[in-house]
């Protein structure tokens, strides 16, 4: 199954036009890192992606269909900033994020989640006192809750130790496994080089498949 | 410019001219105010001209939003360029037909009122789309916001009347029987005006436009030195 | 079902927050508080108002305090982004508007709690309050003061201007409401129940800045 879809997708940022039609599949348990310059587009495509802003033309689907409000329970996103709240703690900011997504057992997942990324012992905390890596660490946490089918990640090992980059390949190995379809914006490679994985490269707004740059 | 086009703006000018030797020479001075009347040509027709472009602009920037087709954004922003202008004229005009009839520069009148929160609600309308960079949002902002505005005149203009009528009135406004050239007069201003306002309209919309292009051509030029500087440095 | 919930969890993140700090609501109060203040001083206390600019004074008092927690209560919103996270959530945009109201109304409400009597207590000379009529209008006009204000945040969330746009769009557009608001205000404080019509007026603004904007809001809720 498909898990995303992009068909001559058009993005025009104010005067500039950051895409010029892009086309792109990505298969239930595929992982695809998406490679390219700063300012290439790699954000943009991803927030078109996301549905979190409109196509200038072209179309998105989800699972084979048009994006709606009730299929984001089955999509997961990071994006640069953490989507976060640094007045409450990091068990409070999965709670909510829990709640947005009609979650059942809320409190033992979170608690889950906080393990998995070694984050329980802070989960007490405001996480405006968090590291950048912390944080995250948190903002994957967040963007996995719900265990989506489609994951975008702009730049997760950004921040992240070594110890936080194994958990993280570790979590994308199993999703693989589980048939989550992944879209991963990377600068580098070397964090997740052990996946299978399919590299397509974003230059100056249009998408070229295959090769290592 | 096109036949047509040569044609409409001449018939306009040609209107204009006719327009004030109506209001200025065909008509009357009224009975009590005198000449001073001859300023309602002016205020009245502003003010439709005003209000149709603030019409407009709310209707065009509907229609953006659901169309998203730039020319429509367009129309809506010469449309609200165009209505702030005849809407300061309207303030003016009515300020010095107030002095002069009512002996008083302002006056809670509910339409000059409204016109004046008006005129405070589109002077926010460029600011607001002036201070958003991201040109898309700016313009589906702005839409959203015409629209509110406009749909909120009705209930301004209801309820300013309601105030005013509630409260003593210390100024009213003495009616007077318009003899038919007057009518004449002001008729055919409004259509004069409202014709001024669709040349305007079109030759602001194309300024609009070009300023438009000449943002996206800039924003081209950038990207092409950008690419040519990489190619130098590899 | 989703949408009750998904409001629900929005506002009590938004009063968690705000409970947590507090220095919004203590600084908008403060401020309220300083006005009162102010205007006694400059109204000569001891004369009392005419019930119509007792009830005017009043009204812009708490949309002068109301607006300054407007232009604040968002920033930790745009901190982070977080709102971008509430707009994956699998229900329909517009619950961001409702739960922004919300979070608003409580926050003016608790305040006029505090401010409404002070107010009285200076500046006020009412010997007859009606009360049900002046809580209730105190509620409905508070409900389309933060109605519109929640719109307006969310248009001009990403404007450089906006501290300044705010007032500049906010109070033209409240205009019918601060005047139906004042006229029953006015009324209520001298032992009436205000008109029928300013009643409506008030229930109107209400109405259409509850509707309007939750039908426009997925052409604005984007990043």
């Amino acid at each position: 199954m498909r898990a995303l879809e992009l068909e001559g997708v058009v993005k025009a940022l104010g005067h500039r036009e950051v895409l010029h039609g892009v086309d792109l599949q990505l298969d239930a348990g595929e992982i695809v890192w998406l490679a390219g310059r700063n300012g290439s587009g790699k954000s943009t495509l991803l927030k078109v992606a996301a549905d979190l802003t409109p196509v200038t033309r072209g179309v998105v689907r989800w699972f084979g269909a048009a994006p709606t409000a009730h299929l984001r329970t089955r999509i997961g996103v990071l994006l640069d900033a953490s989507f976060l709240y640094g007045e409450m703690t990091a068990e409070e900011n999965l709670i909510y994020y829990a709640r947005l997504y009609g979650l059942e057992g809320k409190q033992k997942r979170v608690l889950e989640w906080l393990e998995r990324f070694r984050l329980h012992r802070d989960r007490g905390v405001p996480i405006k006192t968090f590291s950048k890596g912390m944080r995250q660490r948190l903002a994957i946490a967040r963007a996995c809750l719900h265990e989506p089918q489609l994951l975008l990640l702009d730049e997760p090992y950004d921040g992240l130790d070594a110890a936080g980059s194994q958990i993280l390949t570790e979590w994308l190995r199993t999703l693989q496994g589980a048939g989550t379809g992944v879209l991963l914006v990377s600068h580098a490679v070397a964090p997740f080089q052990d996946l299978t994985y399919r590299t397509l490269r974003l230059e100056q707004g249009r998408l070229y498949g295959g090769g290592e740059p | 410019m096109k036949k047509w086009q040569w044609a409409l703006v001449s018939l306009v000018g040609v209107g204009m001219i006719v327009s004030q030797y109506l209001d200025f020479i065909a008509s009357p001075p009224e009975a009590q105010m005198g000449n001073v009347v001859r300023i309602m040509y002016f205020h009245v027709a502003s003010a439709v001209v005003a209000f149709t472009a603030f019409g407009v602009t709310a209707l065009f920037g509907i229609i953006f939003l659901i169309r998203k087709k730039w020319l429509w954004d367009q129309i809506a922003r010469g449309s609200a360029e165009i209505g702030l202008v005849y809407t300061t004229f309207v303030l003016i005009s009515g300020s010095i037909w107030g002095d002069a009839v009512w002996n008083t520069w302002w006056t809670w009148d509910p339409t000059l009122t409204t016109t004046l929160i008006l005129w405070f609600l589109y002077l926010a309308y460029p600011l607001l789309r002036a201070s958003i960079t991201d040109r898309e949002r700016a313009a589906k902002v702005a839409s959203v916001f015409g629209f509110i505005a406009v749909i909120d005149v009705p209930l301004i203009h209801q309820s300013v009347t309601w105030w005013r009528g509630i409260h003593p009135n210390v100024i009213t406004a003495q009616g007077f029987n318009m003899p038919p050239s007057m009518v004449v007069a002001l008729l055919f201003s409004f259509v004069v005006f409202l014709g001024l306002y669709a040349v305007l309209l079109w030759i602001n919309t194309q300024l609009v436009r070009d300023r438009d292009t000449l943002n996206d051509l800039r924003e081209q030029a950038r990207s092409v030195l950008a690419k040519y500087d990489e190619r130098i440095g590899s | 079902m989703r949408f009750l919930r998904t409001l629900f969890a929005m506002v009590g993140k938004d009063l968690r927050i705000e409970w947590r700090t507090r220095q919004l609501f203590i600084s908008s109060l403060s401020f309220a508080l300083l006005l009162v203040f102010l205007m006694g001083l400059v109204l000569e206390t001891g004369a009392a108002l005419a019930s119509f600019s007792e009830a005017g004074l009043l009204w812009l008092l708490i949309m002068m305090a109301g607006l300054f927690s407007l232009n604040r209560q968002d920033d930790k919103e745009r901190y982070e982004g977080a709102i971008y996270g509430a707009y994956l959530a699998p229900v329909d945009r517009s619950v961001v508007f409702y739960a922004r109201v919300i979070s608003h109304l409580l926050f003016v409400l608790v305040m006029e709690v505090i401010l409404v009597p002070l107010y009285s207590a200076v500046l006020g000379g009412a010997a007859q309050v009606s009360w049900a009529g002046f809580v209730l209008v105190l509620l409905l006009g508070t409900i389309g003061f933060v109605a519109v204000g929640a719109m307006l945040t969310s248009l001009s969330l990403t404007s450089s201007l906006r501290e300044i746009l705010m007032p500049l769009m906010l109070f033209p557009l409240a205009v019918p409401l601060l005047l139906g608001t004042v006229e029953v205000t006015s009324a209520t404080l001298t032992g009436g129940n205000g008109a029928v019509i300013w009643w409506a007026v008030i229930a109107a603004y209400d109405v259409l800045f509850l509707v309007l904007p939750g039908l426009l809001y997925d052409f604005i809720a984007e990043v």
